[in-house]
């Protein structure tokens, strides 16, 4: 089916600077910094205080309180963002063949929480008849996909892919390629993570956490900031949208992953996954680079990150990334981690239909490994038509949406 | 919708059953029983618990001894597999010829995962070793594989549950039928945990009796293993281009999600169940009557059990069925692709492995007990049916 | 603790991360520089940091990360931050 077009027509956001769409497109626009001393753990012992938290977030808005205390708060993120896309998206479940809607999502720790409350639990009871039976069935990462399908009454393709901090990209990739194979009439897919101690203590241990902010492209960019939220986006084929009159927000028109295989947790500086990664999605998505007109940066803020894909634009988009502009969502957010590429995502639709790239914020000092226009702290106007949003992670997983405005 | 056949051209096992694919094909009609734990490094299990695991495995023979230093097991039994079944195959490519890397597993290595947690509790937040924050990520195996065979071409994890040996297959199915690559390594694993052990004690769904009885009348639960199983997937125009002899074809495959399931509570009639076999044989050309064997999800969760049995019965009528988790304990992500290696092992071997004699079972199905002859269509109906709903069905069919 | 004790307390850990990544024994010196001509890389240096403050029970600060070159450059740095915290 090769003139099968994919298109989004439903976003849900759950982040640092806001939960729902339209107040993080508000908050984001304006430059709105959500990495903060944190509340829910004890920073005492660790070098770090500052990340991300999602703290305006009420899950009984979204479930009843009898489910609310079966699932953890990765599903709780999930089912809030992908309920706030189904509504904007006008889909009337009922209407559509249970069989044919699918759930794709991605996530880094899945449901570390519950895992932290068990051991936890063990520790101070040293006992583990103190674990409630009701908490490991809700661990395993495959819950997070399953819970939001429930809620929402989907029957179809039900998966996860815990690609860590690339996986909102694969999950959207997927669900593009489930669509195009005539596996689905509509996905939901996107990406979860919710506020984990193990990849807080760990990124503090790897020293790649920032003290204070968190400054991508920055000469003296101090690391990345640990966040949580959720993305999720309705996505569906061109004449299944058309056919129940759906707002169309923006077409995918393609992806393309590869892999660095260098090391676990360092990217490789050659670039040799992230270049591969790019040339594929443009490739996939029949985008020449002179046509890209913004890039959504992975812009983790650190030393590494930041470089390394300086260099993969250069390298792929040759004189176009000259000219192009690259921004860092999590300047604002953080590192959402499983869904930092869903939300981004996200982003990049509203940008498209605004017209507006979101800024890079605590931008000071410019880098020379870093010589591109990362929308230095405000919010810029710009004719945007194919924007390309990066998602890289441990692993050595790289992974280019290719993302473009519906013209009809 | 028509696609390129994808075809399995090698493939590798590593279970309680041995270490290789003719190991598990010689010990599959064989009874090891249960094994058991009891301790690990930072906690220990209230009792030895009977388990399956995959101790015959050296991972120092099969893989030398350079590079594990910081290798868990379930990287250790990912990496012995993959080695088992292509290396070669690795090592004859180079750069963007490599086939890609998708594994299904419910946890990565949810050992390491915790550990670093309670090390972390125990010895203090600084204290841990960074190195081993690595592998607290799902996706922490299938980098590892990446990296130790310098495959840039892809690098997925598929982690639905119980399900996702079989859901990993089906993403490399669908990756090979939209044209990205040739080939992929694909299949499931899992590692036995304390973490999920203990879980799975607390969350009651272990048999007391420490026996596993697909089934069985009077089952009460089941009995964990571990293991992986990997397959290299291709097309059939990368096959014929390298001369590869296919040994099986993946000719169907169906995914769907029963949402009447919550906390393990099967409904009693699932129509995701009954949708996804049939649309595995009608995607593979045949009728389901054409099946030559089924080998079933079930492990001894009696509600479960039931509930495949009955949708088994309808759909497919007296087709022969198995369970090869009598035989290999319930591998949660491994399982299915564990499933799928033994289905493939017995359709080589003309016969097909069923449940050990000893035990009542459920009436309403043709459930084949101890051995029977193989079936003679070369159809094999592969099922993974998760306690969270995940339906997933595989025809595999056997090529001579 | 004496210097030689610890000198070789790191030497053990070094040669056991090296011998992983496949260095050749010969490489394995006190002084040889542990990237430049052992192969190690930052995840096996951040290690190194970890262990040595576990094993010496002292705190070394990330400042001194980068002078941590070399098995010889390693034990001085114990030993300093040992002797400020006795």
């Amino acid at each position: 089916m090769p003139d099968t077009r994919i298109v989004i027509t439903g976003l849900g956001v759950v982040s640092p600077i806001g939960t729902g769409s339209d107040r993080f497109w508000a908050a984001a626009v304006k430059g709105t910094n959500g990495v903060r001393p944190l509340s829910s753990i004890d920073t005492t012992d660790y070098k770090t205080k500052t990340g991300g938290e999602v703290l305006d977030f009420d899950p009984a808005a979204y479930l009843e309180p009898s489910k609310i205390k079966h699932m953890g708060r990765s599903s709780q993120f999930a089912i809030a963002a992908a309920k706030e896309a189904v509504r904007r998206s006008g889909i009337e479940v009922d209407k559509e063949d249970p069989f044919r809607m699918a759930v794709c999502m991605g996530t880094t720790m899945g449901e570390p929480q519950i895992l932290d409350q068990g051991v936890r639990a063990k520790y101070d009871a040293s006992d583990t008849n103190a674990i409630p039976p009701d908490l490991p069935r809700q661990y395993p990462c495959s819950v997070i996909p399953t819970n939001v399908a429930r809620e929402l009454g989907a029957k179809g393709y039900v998966t996860i892919i815990p690609t860590a901090c690339a996986a909102g990209n694969y999950a959207i990739g997927y669900a593009f390629d489930l669509l195009h194979l005539g596996k689905a009439d509509v996905v939901l897919a996107g990406g979860s993570d919710p506020f984990s101690s193990i990849a807080f203590t760990g990124f503090n241990r790897l020293l790649a956490t920032t003290p204070d902010l968190c400054r991508p492209f920055d000469r003296n960019r101090s690391g990345m900031a640990v966040s949580e939220g959720a993305g999720m986006v309705v996505v569906e084929r061109l004449d299944h949208a058309l056919k129940r009159n759906a707002p169309i927000l923006a077409e995918v028109l393609g992806y393309g992953l590869a892999c660095d295989a260098f090391k676990m947790t360092i990217p490789d500086p050659t670039g040799s996954g992230g270049i591969r990664a790019l040339g594929r999605a443009l490739a996939n998505a029949r985008v020449a680079p002179e046509s890209v007109d913004y890039i959504n940066a992975h812009g983790t803020g650190t030393g590494e990150n930041d470089k390394t894909e300086t260099l993969i634009a250069k390298t792929v988009l040759g004189e176009r990334a000259k000219s192009i502009s690259m921004s860092s969502t999590k300047s604002m957010i953080g590192h959402t981690m499983g869904a930092a590429s869903a939300i981004e995502a996200c982003a990049c639709v509203q940008m498209l239909n605004n017209n507006i790239m979101l800024p890079t914020i605590n931008y000071q000092d410019p880098d020379p490994d870093c010589d591109i226009d990362c929308v230095p702290n405000t919010a810029r106007e710009a004719d945007l038509n194919i924007v390309i949003s990066n998602a890289y992670a441990f692993a050595g997983n790289c992974s280019s949406l290719v993302l473009g405005k519906y013209k009809g | 919708m028509s696609g390129p056949k994808v075809l399995i051209t090698r493939a590798s096992a590593v279970s309680a059953l041995g270490v290789g694919l003719d190991e598990l094909s010689a010990n599959l009609p064989g009874d090891p029983g249960p094994g058991s734990v009891k301790a690990y490094e930072f906690h220990e299990l209230d009792r030895e618990t009977p388990c399956f695991p995959a101790s015959r495995l050296d991972p120092v023979a099969v893989l030398g001894k350079k590079g594990l230093r910081t290798k868990d097991w379930a990287t250790k039994l990912l990496l012995a597999t993959i080695e088992l079944a292509c290396k070669d195959r690795f090592d004859e490519t180079e750069g963007d010829g490599k086939p890609g890397i998708c594994v299904g597993t419910a946890f990565g290595s949810v050992q390491s995962i915790g550990d670093f947690l309670s090390d972390s509790i125990v010895n203090g937040v600084n204290a841990v070793n960074p190195q081993a924050f690595a592998n607290t990520v799902i996706n922490s195996p299938t980098g590892n594989a990446n990296i130790r065979h310098q495959v840039r071409t892809l690098s997925t994890t598929v982690a639905t549950g119980f399900n996702a040996g079989l859901d990993a297959l089906l993403y490399s199915y669908d990756y090979l039928r939209r044209g990205y690559l040739p080939a992929v390594v694909a299949g499931g694993l899992e590692e036995l945990s304390y973490y999920a052990i203990m879980g799975m004690q607390r969350s009651g769904v272990l048999s007391p009796r420490g026996l596993i009885q697909p089934f069985g009348t009077a089952a009460d639960g089941f009995v964990p293993g571990e293991g992986c199983a990997m397959f290299l997937l291709e097309t059939e125009e990368s096959a014929r281009a390298r001369g590869a002899s296919p040994i099986a074809e993946i000719a169907g495959v169906a995914n769907a999600f029963e949402p009447g399931t919550f906390a393990g509570a099967w409904a009693s009639g699932s129509d995701a169940v009954r949708y996804v076999m049939r649309e595995a044989c009608a995607g593979a050309g045949i009728d389901p009557a054409d099946v030559g064997f089924v080998a079933a999800s079930a492990n001894g969760t009696r509600p479960a059990d039931a509930m495949e049995a009955a949708a088994i019965a309808e759909v497919l009528g007296g087709t022969p069925v198995t369970a090869y988790k009598a035989r290999l304990g319930e591998c949660y992500g491994a399982s299915p692709a564990l499933s799928l290696a033994c289905a493939l092992c017995d359709l080589k071997a003309g016969r097909i492995t069923g449940v050990p004699a000893g035990y009542e079972t459920e009436g309403g199905i043709n459930l084949v007990v101890d051995s029977a002859a193989g079936a003679e269509s070369g159809f094999a109906l592969i099922n993974a049916f998760s306690c969270d709903g995940n339906c997933t069905s595989i025809v595999l069919k056997n090529v001579p | 603790m004496e210097t030689a004790e610890i000198r070789s307390t790191i030497k053990d850990l070094i040669t056991e991360i090296a011998e992983d990544m496949d260095t050749e024994a010969s490489a394995i010196t006190e002084d040889a520089h542990f990237t430049e001509d052992m192969g190690l890389d930052s995840m096996a240096l951040l290690e190194v940091l970890a262990t040595m403050e576990k094993k010496f029970s002292v705190s070394i600060p990330e400042s001194e990360f980068p002078n941590l070159t070399s098995i010889n450059k390693c034990a001085e740095t114990v030993e300093k931050y040992m002797a400020q915290s006795n």
